[in-house]
């Protein structure tokens, strides 16, 4: 008896849809049967067990902008094929195209009870989001081993609609283990029959801890995030405030070397030289690749909003404007130096007597 | 997040939140797109400029407020 060949339905942004780069972030919802860019991989590796019936392409803009009716949105798109497995990306370290993968995945097994998986690199702000969700493969920060990212992807996904007896859960869900499918643990408990008793592998990991030697704890303890805001500016009328971006704005010839991605350095620039009173945008750049950057060359206040501040610091709403503003590329950033960035910004944020801060993202 | 441990109450304002949000931000601030966060360039630069300042202003209005938790707000309210 032949087995079943799988209808996928395979989601790709605008730049694997072949559809264009950041200029095209914006564009709406496309589909295009049969498989498109990395489907062609997807496919190959699926051979006799699948078959790719449509590729659903979205502008990564048009879809993180709007996440909620975006997923619905691409959902209706795709309901009518009847798919048994959606497979997103993969989409490595890109943020918006991270958290567009994880959205849409989590709309379709919602909705339609099918597995639905895609793969990020661990730093991908999709990650967090959408873990506990959908299942996503651990893949390379870039796409250099991409199909190896995408067999393990098909690998995971065949699991989850195969019958196989021994993982079926009372929900019928077949969940194969995060560290043998290589995808990011769910925290997610299930009950497994194993031959030794709690306390004798309590007793042997607290042995080998002891020892000094390698254990593998059975359970994560959270991290906890310190989440208590800092208190509210008492006196906004006398206060000073400085603006922070992670778009990447630097004076021209980029002095202190900002790299467009994985970059390590921060810097403060004097806002007069960089946004002159009246004379027009000054001499700057954007070391960005991650966002599309025609309309704040055109009038860089779209994104340090230093002309609305000067306003209202003429007009007594706020004491001063700080007179550097505080600039670093946040493109797909190593998470340890990006939170030692915030602490060294903040320690001159508190030398300099700064009550309150403006940070603007792309 | 190192600002806010300093003490220093900061908004950020994106149009992606759900990136702030997990990344554990106190004050976040819906902005208007990617590309353009606090501007809209299909409308006349005096009318974009006044939009801007509705932004700017209600971020100020953010850093007075006093919250004990993380909250995402709009230009109109809370989300």
């Amino acid at each position: 008896m032949n087995p079943k060949k799988f209808r996928v339905i395979h989601y790709v942004n605008e730049f694997f849809g072949q559809e264009g780069g950041e200029e095209k972030a914006d564009m709406q919802f496309l589909v295009k049967e049969g498989p498109v860019g990395p489907g062609l991989a997807l496919q190959k590796i699926l051979g006799d067990r699948g078959e790719v019936v449509a590729t659903l392409i979205c502008g990564d803009n048009y879809f993180a902008e709007h996440i909620d009716s975006a997923a619905e949105e691409g959902f209706n798109r795709i309901s009518s094929y009847a798919p048994d497995i959606l497979f997103a990306g993969p989409a490595f370290e890109a943020g918006r195209y991270g958290v567009s993968c994880g959205a849409l995945c989590k709309k379709v097994h919602d909705e339609l009870g099918i597995p639905a998986v895609t793969g990020m690199y661990e730093e991908n702000p999709g990650v967090d989001i959408y873990r506990k969700d959908i299942q996503i493969c651990k893949t390379d920060r870039s796409a250099a081993k991409m199909v190896q990212d995408i067999t393990n992807m098909v690998t995971l996904g065949l699991k989850l609609l195969s019958d196989e007896e021994d993982t079926r859960l009372v929900s019928g869900e077949n969940i194969g283990r995060p560290s043998e499918y290589g995808y990011f643990p769910r925290g997610i408990v299930r009950n497994e029959f194993v031959e030794k008793t709690t306390a004798e592998r309590l007793v042997d990991m607290l042995v080998a801890k002891l020892k000094g030697e390698p254990f593998v704890s059975e359970a994560q303890m959270p991290e906890p995030v310190d989440i208590t805001p800092a208190s509210p500016i008492k006196e906004m009328g006398s206060a000073e405030i400085a603006l922070i971006s992670d778009g990447g704005l630097v004076p021209k010839g980029n002095p202190d070397g900002f790299k467009m991605r994985a970059n390590l350095v921060w810097a403060g620039y004097d806002v007069e030289k960089l946004f002159p009173d009246g004379a027009g945008p000054g001499e700057f750049e954007i070391m960005h690749p991650g966002y599309y950057t025609v309309h704040v060359l055109d009038d860089p206040s779209r994104l340090v909003p230093v002309d609305v501040m000067r306003d209202l610091e003429r007009e007594g709403v706020i004491g001063r404007l700080h007179p550097l503003f505080y600039s670093t590329t946040g493109n797909a950033g190593i998470h340890k130096r990006c939170q030692e960035m915030g602490q060294e910004i903040a320690e001159e944020l508190k030398e300099k007597g700064i009550q309150g801060a403006l940070l603007t993202s792309t | 997040m190192g600002i806010e441990k300093a003490g220093i109450p900061v908004v950020n304002i994106t149009a992606i939140t759900s990136v702030s949000k997990v990344v554990g931000l106190s004050r976040i601030l819906q902005g208007l797109s990617v590309s353009n966060v606090l501007g809209n360039e299909k409308l006349a630069k005096d009318k974009e400029r006044s939009l801007r300042k509705t932004y700017v202003m209600r971020a100020l209005d953010i850093l007075q407020e006093n919250i004990d938790t993380q909250q995402v707000f709009t230009l109109e309210g809370v989300e």
